[in-house]
């Protein structure tokens, strides 16, 4: 374990070096997310000008449930997003060989390999906003509430990783599929959203096999009290079943990589 | 005219060589405007008319938005970025075509394939659902929907080179990216029709070209304006082309003083 957290540690090291030479990015970046947030806070504004609630969910809640999502977006990206996101492109160049050498386990050395550090200021300015929202629509949260939703944003976290690799994992057998990310995104975008007004067939999918009500849904609800104990315990049960299925998937990829730059 | 003619079939043959790719980008062109409906129709609860826009109305136009996107929608600003920050720009330079116009044909390729395989689906949806989607009542609807359509792939390539060209400039032009995507989604009526917008944001639309992008053609398809104002638009329209037009002009001379062929 000490081996793992000090090849981390050297994992910090460079990401903050990558990001020391690219400070005016971080600024850009900076201003495109609050921006981005600005759309998406637009868009929830919209709608509540013609209804008082969505599904049940008022418009304080539909604004945390946003908040929370793009924070759960952004602690993915600073730790395992773009690196899970580049497998495809790996291995078409066939650089996989100088992980699977290496004595150590190659999926953390892919995974972990890049921290985003310059998320850590948009997490910063995130919470921020989380707390204005917490404020300004006066919702009152208790520590139980926040410590179910942290461990639900932590399943969540596992499930976006392991639905990644999963699709990634693909490019194994398959090439020129790094666009399957996008078509994943494109229904992740709508975790930020209650999902209680669509469909019930969209909710089974969205429960399933695209797993996109965990990211946000759930979590949101635990800040607000209204998750019941078994919905709790059925998340958690999801968490370890795409953990593993996506593990053994890639286990198996592994054992059929054929190098492509040798 | 005859070699960016040669230049979109080459495009299109490349396209149809990767077929399962093109779908996913159409499923992911078309995905996006999935959730919104639902959300609309949860808002409507029962009432027929939201400042003029029914329910029908109201679906017809996230799919009418899914439709524009995959039939006028650049992607030129990308590749011309690359091109300039990987040096390949040289090579275009020696060769006797406007980049730009060549970059644009070649980008129409994938616009007028997509929009082609797209529509068998909202055909089939407007079987299956003829209650939420309203079709074009005459055929003057749909020649100046198409030509409304024409006008937005223009516009939407002018934005696009401008802000490729930005990578004469600066580092990493995604940012700039970025907020183009954003100012068209908000001001180009992505998020919702522009009529339904707070009034301050209809009027800071009105003086953008992005409303001409999405926004305007989906109101003529759904006849929410009159004849008079659809050539009142699409003169507003021209004169918006004209201006981009100079601007590309004006930043393609700038920037190649600047270009110092990068890996060349």
């Amino acid at each position: 374990m000490k081996k793992y957290w000090n090849i981390y540690k050297v994992f910090l090291a460079n990401s903050f070096s990558v990001e020391a030479q690219y400070r005016k990015h971080i600024v850009l970046n900076l201003f495109t997310n609050l921006a981005y947030m600005g759309l998406v806070f637009l868009t929830i504004h919209i709608l509540f000008q013609y209804a008082e609630a969505i599904g049940n969910w008022t418009k304080g809640e539909v604004f945390l449930l946003s908040t929370i999502w793009i924070i759960v977006d952004e602690i993915c990206i600073l730790f395992f997003e773009p690196n899970i996101r580049s497998i495809p492109d790996k291995v078409t160049r066939g650089e996989l060989d100088l992980y699977f050498t290496k004595p150590v386990n190659s999926l953390f050395l892919i995974t972990a390999e890049k921290i985003q550090l310059n998320n850590l200021y948009k997490l910063v300015i995130q919470f921020g906003i989380l707390g204005f929202i917490l404020n300004y629509f006066q919702i009152d949260l208790d520590l139980i509430s926040i410590l179910l939703s942290i461990f639900l944003i932590g399943c969540s976290s596992i499930i976006l990783y392991s639905v990644l690799l999963f699709l990634n994992t693909l490019s194994f057998w398959f090439y020129k599929i790094d666009n399957i990310n996008g078509a994943w995104f494109t229904f992740y975008d709508f975790g930020k959203y209650p999902l209680n007004i669509l469909p019930k067939f969209m909710k089974i999918l969205f429960l399933t096999a695209i797993p996109i009500a965990y990211t946000a849904y759930f979590p949101t609800q635990a800040l607000l009290g209204k998750i019941s104990p078994s919905v709790v315990f059925f998340v958690f049960g999801m968490t370890l079943i795409f953990f593993v299925l996506s593990l053994l998937f890639w286990r198996h990829a592994v054992k059929s990589y054929t190098s492509a730059s040798s | 005219m005859n070699k960016y003619f040669t230049c979109f079939k080459a495009q299109i043959t490349k396209h149809l060589t990767y077929r399962g790719r093109m779908l996913i980008w159409i499923f992911v062109d078309m995905g996006q405007f999935l959730i919104l409906p639902f959300l609309w129709l949860a808002i409507y609860a029962g009432r027929t008319d939201i400042r003029g826009f029914t329910p029908a109305d109201i679906i017809t136009y996230y799919i009418l938005m899914a439709f524009i996107s995959l039939a006028s929608a650049s992607h030129a600003g990308e590749y011309i970025e690359r091109d300039i920050r990987y040096g390949d720009l040289t090579k275009a330079l020696l060769r006797p075509i406007n980049y730009a116009v060549k970059m644009c044909t070649e980008g129409y390729a994938y616009n007028f394939l997509v929009s082609l395989l797209a529509l068998p689906f909202f055909l089939i949806f407007s079987v299956l659902f003829p209650e939420y989607i309203i079709l074009p009542k005459s055929f003057l609807t749909v020649i100046l929907f198409i030509f409304s359509l024409g006008l937005a792939y223009i516009l939407s390539c002018l934005l696009h080179v401008i802000i490729g060209l930005s990578a004469f400039w600066l580092e990493q032009s995604g940012a700039a990216m970025q907020m183009r995507s954003l100012l068209e989604k908000v001001f180009g009526g992505e998020l919702a029709p522009l009529t339904l917008y707070p009034l301050v944001l209809q009027t800071i639309a009105i003086y953008l070209p992005f409303q001409y992008l999405a926004f305007i053609p989906a109101q003529i398809y759904l006849q929410k304006i009159q004849l008079h104002e659809i050539f009142y638009h699409f003169l507003i329209a021209f004169g918006w082309i004209i201006f981009l037009s100079l601007l590309c002009i004006f930043l393609w001379k700038r920037g190649l003083r600047r270009y110092e062929a990068p890996g060349a």
